[in-house]
């Protein structure tokens, strides 16, 4: 297995690499990072240049086909964008010009999979080896929009109503809560361009999950994690009143389950704390 | 205001050229304006602007504000009976706006996007640090979020050296210019006049 981390699992999504990083060696999971990846373009690319938006991910396509390797992602901007140029590059005519500009073949084709496809094959593993029982934690599993709406792409999951994170979330033994908001738009970049329209698509979903009893929210998305994280930061600047929700990467309540430390997992690194968890993990270790 | 039908099947056809996307299959469903969460600040909503480029009203909806308030959520392109990728679209006429000289609704959204290309094309990824500061100053405001970036810092979650991987000049080439070149995409000839 091949790892595309993308930028910002380096970045503001340090913790998500950390806790992948301990939780694959945990379950002996190997998975190596793809030597010479390049960034996917994100949401810039196809915003100004549509062949741009194919050529970026078409290159470390073409770095992972010489290897021949699944290809796993864990960035859900990442991971669309790759997926996208991908069925793009099915078209002759698109696929003539990156070819041209790349100078590279694109015969091969290379699996992109997403790391909840990989972490959901370790149910059973995660739920016989854990060594603490986060029973009684309601859980709200956010999506967000980009893992699974991708296009004329059969995804692995269904697009408005997916589920694996709830069933990975069962296996630790806390209780997945069904709420309606876990596809909606957290406003991804506009958290930069237009903060007062990022906010309010923010306090839409934390209300949601508030109102459903959420004491944690985990999502497998760099920019979802961070902007629910940003706007209760920024919002607790303004009001300072409502209880805040912690939000986990996926990776990082499968860790806890396993016996993760606070350190192991970087669940020290947030904006809104996560100490309410870690506290319950540690007395869930001593019931256990 | 432009009369309608006039260029009708022109610009109906660049677009669709220039997306491969069958925008003519649109048949106002509402589907698409329904799932939108940006269409409260929407001169057009998503199936408003495929009637108006039906119709060839090019001025109309290439200086909308619709495309720049997508927030490419994709709700809008899986939803749609007639297999329309419609956010595609609305990138497509983003870059038709830019490159017929049309002034972008939202300034900051295409600077910010200048500058994170702009990363990759000279270091092959994305500094997270580096964007924001060169952000900051290109908008002017130097100590924008200086509070909310010190928390990240101090908290490990801000890599404070851009690493250079590789440059990828070539492969940007044929598609943008770098900000130093100027623009391509603006004083084109024959722009805005129609």
């Amino acid at each position: 297995m091949r790892f595309y981390p993308g930028c910002t699992l380096s970045s503001s999504a340090k913790p998500y690499k950390r806790s992948i990083d301990w939780v694959w060696k945990r379950l002996g999971i190997e998975m190596e990072e793809l030597p010479g990846w390049t960034c996917c373009g994100a949401t810039s690319a196809h915003a100004l240049s549509r062949d741009l938006a194919y050529a970026l991910p078409a290159r470390n396509l073409a770095l992972a086909q010489e290897l021949g390797d699944e290809l796993i992602v864990a960035c859900s901007a990442c991971y669309s964008r790759l997926k996208i140029a991908q069925k793009a590059l099915e078209n002759l005519q698109i696929r003539g010009r990156v070819t041209r500009v790349l100078g590279q073949s694109l015969e091969g084709h290379v699996q992109i999979k997403n790391i909840l496809e990989v972490l959901s094959g370790h149910v059973p593993r995660i739920q016989k080896e854990k060594t603490r029982a986060l029973e009684g934690l309601k859980i709200a599993c956010y999506y967000g929009c980009l893992a699974t709406r991708i296009p004329r792409v059969k995804g692995f999951d269904d697009r408005e109503h997916p589920t694996m994170m709830e069933r990975l979330v069962s296996a630790t033994g806390a209780t997945a809560l069904d709420w309606p908001a876990k596809t909606s738009c957290c406003g991804a970049s506009f958290s930069v361009i237009h903060e007062e329209l990022a906010l309010k698509m923010c306090s839409q979903i934390l209300e949601m999950a508030r109102r459903c009893g959420a004491d944690v929210i985990v999502t497998s998305c760099p920019f979802c994690q961070y902007n629910l994280d940003w706007a209760q930061w920024t919002l607790s600047r303004q009001d300072g009143q409502k209880p805040k929700i912690p939000v986990l990467f996926i990776t990082q309540l499968v860790g806890l389950a396993l016996g993760g430390s606070e350190k192991d997992l970087m669940l020290n690194s947030h904006l809104i704390s996560t100490e309410k968890i870690t506290c319950r993990a540690q007395t869930a270790e001593g019931a256990l | 205001m432009e009369a309608p039908l006039a260029r009708s099947l022109e610009f109906l056809k660049q677009v669709e050229a220039h997306s491969s996307e069958p925008v003519r299959r649109c048949y106002q469903c509402d589907r698409c304006a329904t799932g939108c969460p940006m269409v409260p600040y929407m001169q057009h909503a998503p199936n408003e602007l495929f009637r108006l480029i039906q119709l060839g009203a090019k001025e109309t909806v290439l200086s909308s504000n619709a495309f720049w308030f997508c927030v490419s959520c994709y709700t809008c392109s899986v939803r749609c009976p007639n297999d329309i990728d419609i956010t595609h679209v609305m990138d497509t006429l983003r870059e038709l706006s830019l490159r017929e000289g049309f002034p972008p609704a939202l300034p900051q959204a295409r600077d910010f996007h200048e500058l994170f290309l702009d990363c990759v094309r000279r270091s092959g990824r994305v500094s997270e640090l580096e964007l924001m500061a060169r952000y900051n100053l290109k908008r002017r405001k130097p100590f924008s979020r200086l509070a909310l970036g010190w928390e990240l810092l101090r908290k490990g979650r801000l890599e404070l050296w851009p690493r250079r991987v590789i440059s990828l000049h070539e492969i940007f080439a044929p598609f943008v210019s770098s900000p130093s070149e100027g623009r391509k995409v603006e004083g084109r000839k024959g722009g805005r006049s129609q």
